[in-house]
């Protein structure tokens, strides 16, 4: 059953994103060749205006990738509120599925498609960048391994998982509770619900993070990263973890559409 | 015969309001029932319990004996009272989720009910009219070879024409071993097809009893006693 739900999400979302994606890269691939032309003879004193042009043209492309990256993200929480609290949650919690296969199913098409979106974001910006600097190929991983600075992947991927699996939790748990409470503007009610939460989440990791660097400034005497990283991680995690068994919670016991 | 609906002391509140104040209901199996009474009765909420959209405040609902969960929504097939396709969806595309989700959907059926109505099946469903679009949603939901269907409100919003449509379909495709619960004020235009009626007030039983003994007993019809009836009763 959780593997038919999944293939209808994914296939419901597809026929929005699949567009869009490939919009995508096609401005990457002209992007490229508005960068390729830049780069090479083009840049003269005679061609001034088309190189101003092309410089609009990528400054457009680049506006396009955010978009289109933010937007991807917008429509998949959108499509969880309209295919759950909307008419169409009349089919979706009328299916013979659990409730954890319904939710479960919503929480992996969305993780498979910000991955793609992302997979996607990054090929256009290398894509279109590629002819400036051949160097870029390895500045993600540099990036990497400089936040986890001497070989502290674990502190660099728990704080990846923690923010990849609340930047999920965080809108649908807001979207959950937006739809139960409010009457009426369901949205906008998550958005505060959403709002909120973070707020209250911020406020926890702060104090935390200032906790900690205190306790290791007063004991070395130097301020590591590493735990205050891992306690970040650890702390998204859970509340993830926490926010999804509350959704559970309220979509079984107090649904209401 | 089985019990295929069986509700003990249903209770369900929203805040200060109560939907459904302590019903007791058994309903036996190869019968078309009308679940009656005025808007805010209770009759969608206690359908909706049903079909495991809501969750009761207290008592207990057991469908063929099995209280509401994943395992009675296999053996229920539910209509709403208002469209609830994914509006860019083709006909064929319902179908093939309807297949894919429910062992007990029956695609010959479905394209036989729909054929008669003249629709291209790759036509999506948000480009048909008001009427196609329930008789399509009726037509999926009577293709399911289900223990217990439930129907809300099938007929209200849609002209006498397309009720006869819709009678017609409940009718020529009822599984002699199903029950089908009808919910609907619109009394004078099912009573034709009910085998029982049940009465709602204010999320209380009034009277559950067969059309026939009614007849018998009053001399009078369904809508006749209705009237009388609520006439009779605190208004809404």
């Amino acid at each position: 059953m959780f593997t038919k739900l999944l293939k209808y999400e994914f296939r419901t979302v597809k026929k929005a994103l699949l567009p869009i994606t490939v919009a995508a890269l096609l401005s990457a691939v002209l992007g490229y060749v508005m960068m390729l032309l830049v780069s090479q003879q083009f840049v003269t004193q005679d061609n001034v205006i088309f190189v101003f042009l092309s410089m609009i043209l990528l400054f457009g492309i680049i506006i396009l990738f955010v978009v289109y990256s933010a937007g991807s993200s917008f429509y998949l929480f959108y499509r969880f509120y309209k295919g759950k609290f909307t008419d169409e949650g009349y089919l979706t919690f009328t299916l013979p599925a659990t409730t954890h296969q319904i939710l479960l199913a919503s929480i992996v098409n969305i993780v498979i498609w910000n991955l793609i979106t992302l997979l996607v974001v990054i090929l256009c910006f290398f894509l279109t960048f590629a002819p400036l600097i051949s160097d870029l190929v390895d500045f993600p991983f540099q990036v990497f391994f400089e936040i986890s600075y001497a070989g502290n992947i674990f502190a660099s991927i728990l704080q990846i998982l923690g923010s990849f699996s609340y930047g999920i939790i965080l809108p649908m748990l807001s979207i959950t509770i937006g739809s139960l409470i409010a009457k009426k503007h369901k949205i906008l009610a998550a958005f505060g619900i959403g709002y909120l939460i973070s707020m209250l989440v911020s406020f926890i990791t702060s104090f935390l993070s200032i906790t900690e660097l205190a306790a290791v400034d007063s004991i070395y005497g130097e301020i590591s990263m590493d735990s205050t990283m891992i306690i970040t991680g650890i702390l998204m995690l859970a509340i993830s973890v926490g926010g999804y068994f509350i959704m559970h919670y309220l979509v079984k016991n107090k649904l209401n559409i | 015969m089985e019990t295929r609906l069986q509700a003990i002391a249903l209770k369900k509140t929203y805040d200060a309001t109560k939907a459904l104040c302590g019903i007791d209901l058994s309903l036996p199996s190869g019968k078309i029932i009308g679940l009656l009474g005025p808007n805010g009765s209770g009759k969608s909420t206690l359908v909706k319990i049903a079909a495991g959209l809501l969750t009761p405040t207290s008592g207990q609902m057991l469908i063929c004996g099995k209280p509401v969960g994943p395992e009675t929504k296999a053996l229920v097939s539910y209509l709403p009272d208002r469209v609830y396709f994914e509006p860019k969806q083709r006909i064929i595309d319902l179908i093939e989720f309807f297949q894919d989700f429910y062992e007990d959907f029956d695609r010959q059926r479905a394209e036989s009910i729909l054929g008669a109505l003249n629709l291209d099946l790759k036509s999506k469903f948000n480009v048909l009219s008001k009427g196609a679009k329930e008789k399509v949603q009726l037509a999926l939901v009577m293709s399911r070879r289900a223990k217990l269907y439930l129907l809300d409100e099938p007929i209200a919003g849609v002209d006498p024409a397309a009720r006869d449509y819709i009678l017609n379909t409940i009718l020529t495709n009822f599984d002699p071993d199903a029950t089908i619960l009808i919910s609907t004020h619109l009394i004078a235009d099912v009573e034709q097809v009910l085998d029982e009626f049940i009465f709602l007030h204010f999320g209380q039983v009034v009277i559950h009893g067969t059309v026939e003994g009614l007849k018998a007993e009053t001399g009078k019809s369904v809508d006749e006693y209705f009237r009388e009836v609520f006439r009779c009763l605190p208004s809404c």
